[in-house]
């Protein structure tokens, strides 16, 4: 549905991308993991048309979005990560000018902003100004104006950034509808939780390079095979104190091993044997993407 | 579209009650204070103020006081009695516009006295000095006629001698420099400096107002919403021509508005010519309005934007008229008057309130305008579409 063929883009000396390649297929939720500054904001704006690849095509639909510009913004639906809403605008007066920009008008509008708003959950506020929402609340206007004319990709830039937990949660819920219905979604973030939770297909993205892509189990299946252990005590020790033949850290009062559980163990626990501390409690953690991030890229996801 | 984006910024723009109280209320106050400073004027019946002329004589004459009684009689003057030092002072300082000293001359030839007239004049105002002089001619010339015919045909019946008096004043005085207007009903309501007043600062007023109009789409740039509107399947030059669009209809408002004020207030008559009046407001809310997304085409922040209009609007409005009459100017000036937006718009609306021009005399003016306006948009959508991907 989505196709990326050898992009590349740059900003006068700064080369974002090169030769990159991408596809995203249709009524994926596709999720692009990376920190600040990756591209992932890039990847939305070369697909919306706001942007234009410096060589290479981006296809939708098997058109190329720059050539089919006009067709391509109808089946597309853009949120910014930017709150873009006209803050002296009520929610309605909103979504009624951007709906007509999509040649959306009369009863068709109002039915389709009056099921948008079911949706998100703000009917009750419909007629007040935005600059009288909260930031969770913009957010979700900012969503239900991309979804108004329908359509088949909706493209989530950092969609729930600085919002409270409910408004959050029910951008997920607006997210995982969206699935049921059939569209397709790219959703970019650097909460490696929210692609967990929302994402059928994830992209791995730092400095404009794809390190990798599949789904969740497929990521997490290339991940090293050293095993994460974190072991808490009953008394405090010193770090100083603390001679282990593995890579450990502290998370406050837990110890993190990087080690292999068959091979490492039993010495490291004969070392904590030696200086005498008391295990309260051990855990094998499960590999996730902030591990597989700092495998691929030497960073943490959030640095 | 076009009109889907205009009738949007049209909402936005109501909605800045205070943006709109100044865009209306602002102009007003300076259509009033140049009114009164230019114009001269309050309401209808206010006079034109009478000129403040010191008399000092040398000599105590039966010729020069019935010439001094004569000169009180002008109505546009003002005599003050006062001693030649004190007077010169005066002047010097700028608090009167001139002294006329008077004395008694022997011409060596004949041996005859005559008056002599010395004008000494504060040269920075120099239009009240051109209408004193002017005056003074005037009164000067019949008193010389007067003792003329006194001295040569003194025992001529006295009917006689003042009608031969009076046909020779009107053959070679009066008649010989008489000021016509060239306007075809000009009254004291539509004098110049009125006009100039109105005209001159509803332009200038007009192209700060269509500025910050235009700083609505830098506010766009900066919240977000103008990435979304590039995103929606809409020409990016539709957004363009849209807030083109909104500023013409606010442009032809506000003018309208000050027009009307202008009309209510201080009684400019600006129902002449209908046709010629809305079609020359058209045409100047086209050019500000074009100037207007030029300067916001070649901006990229509210900073700039302030910056780079304040020096443009101040350096057009200075050149063409909105803040000093174009009259006043040197030569020099007048000629540079036409490169600015200010020059063709102020001209146009003389020609319809002041000359009483027809249509088709001042089709040429609005096809400036229009022309204008055409160059600045043509300008303006290659620097706007490059504009767009810098915003990116």
């Amino acid at each position: 549905m989505i196709q990326f063929k050898n992009v590349s883009m740059s900003y006068e000396t700064n080369q974002v991308f090169e030769d990159l390649n991408l596809n995203i297929s249709r009524g994926e939720v596709f999720g692009l993991l990376g920190p600040n500054g990756a591209g992932k904001s890039t990847i939305m704006h070369l697909l919306s048309g706001f942007l234009q690849a410096s060589s290479g095509t981006v296809l939708l639909n098997e058109k190329d979005v720059v050539k089919n510009s006009l067709l391509s913004k109808n089946n597309l639906g853009f949120v910014p990560q930017d709150i873009a809403l006209y803050e002296d605008f009520s929610a309605i007066e909103n979504l009624r000018f951007f709906g007509s920009l999509y040649g959306l008008k009369g009863n068709v509008l109002t039915e389709r902003i009056s099921e948008l708003l079911a949706l998100i959950g703000l009917e009750s506020r419909k007629n007040d100004l935005i600059k009288t929402y909260s930031g969770g609340m913009k957010r979700r206007i900012n969503i239900a104006v991309a979804l108004l004319h329908n359509p088949s990709v909706v493209l989530m830039d950092e969609p729930t950034v600085g919002i409270d937990p409910q408004s959050r949660n029910r951008i997920f819920e607006i997210i995982e509808k969206l699935q049921q219905r059939g569209t397709t979604v790219v959703y970019s973030t650097h909460y490696m939780e929210e692609v967990e939770r929302l994402c059928t297909q994830i992209a791995i993205i730092d400095k404009g390079r794809i390190l990798a892509k599949g789904t969740l189990k497929e990521l997490l299946s290339t991940a090293s095979k050293t095993d994460q252990i974190a072991i808490s005590f009953q008394n405090r020790i010193s770090d100083f104190k603390l001679k282990l033949p593995v890579d450990f850290h502290w998370e406050e009062e837990i110890l993190l091993l990087n080690c292999n559980k068959n091979e490492d163990l039993t010495s490291v626990l004969n070392a904590l044997n030696l200086i005498g501390v008391k295990i309260a409690n051990i855990d094998f953690l499960q590999p996730n993407l902030e591990q597989l991030f700092m495998e691929l890229t030497g960073t943490n996801l959030r640095d | 579209m076009i009109r889907i984006i205009a009738t949007k910024d049209i909402k936005l723009f109501l909605k800045d009650k205070k943006g709109v109280l100044l865009t209306f209320l602002l102009p007003i106050l300076m259509i009033t204070l140049f009114a009164f400073a230019f114009g001269g004027i309050g309401k209808s019946n206010s006079k034109i103020a009478k000129i403040k002329l010191i008399i000092s004589t040398e000599h105590q004459t039966k010729e020069l006081t019935d010439f001094i009684h004569k000169l009180a009689t002008v109505s546009q003057l003002e005599l003050i009695d006062k001693p030649l030092e004190e007077g010169l002072n005066l002047v010097k300082k700028g608090t009167n516009v001139a002294q006329l000293v008077l004395g008694m001359d022997t011409i060596s030839t004949s041996g005859k006295s005559v008056i002599k007239y010395q004008l000494f004049v504060d040269a920075s105002k120099r239009i009240q000095i051109g209408f004193l002089e002017g005056l003074l001619q005037q009164q000067i010339m019949e008193g010389k006629m007067a003792g003329f015919f006194e001295e040569k045909f003194a025992g001529m019946p006295v009917n006689l001698k003042n009608k031969i008096e009076k046909d020779v004043n009107d053959t070679f005085q009066t008649s010989g420099l008489e000021l016509i207007s060239v306007t075809k009903n000009a009254t004291d309501k539509d004098h110049l400096g009125l006009v100039q007043a109105v005209v001159g600062t509803a332009i200038m007023m007009l192209l700060f107002s269509i500025v910050a109009i235009g700083g609505g789409l830098l506010d766009e740039k900066e919240n977000g919403t103008f990435k979304r509107l590039i995103t929606a399947p809409i020409k990016p030059i539709d957004l363009l021509f849209g807030k083109l669009l909104m500023s013409v209809c606010v442009s032809v408002f506000q003018l309208f508005v000050m027009f009307l004020f202008a009309w209510i207030a201080f009684d400019l008559h600006i129902f002449k010519s209908v046709p010629s009046l809305l079609a020359m407001i058209f045409c100047t809310a086209f050019a500000v309005s074009s100037f207007g997304v030029f300067l916001v085409s070649i901006v990229k922040t509210r900073q700039q934007l302030s910056g780079i209009s304040t020096l443009i609007i101040m350096t057009m409005s200075a050149l063409g008229g909105s803040m000093i009459p174009l009259f006043i100017m040197p030569a020099f000036m007048q000629k540079i008057a036409v490169v600015s937006l200010n020059y063709w718009g102020i001209q146009g609306f003389y020609d319809i309130f002041w000359r009483n021009l027809s249509f088709v005399d001042i089709l040429p003016r609005m096809l400036v305008l229009i022309g204008i306006g055409g160059v600045m948009l043509l300008i303006s959508i290659p620097l706007f579409k490059k504009n767009i991907q810098q915003l990116a």
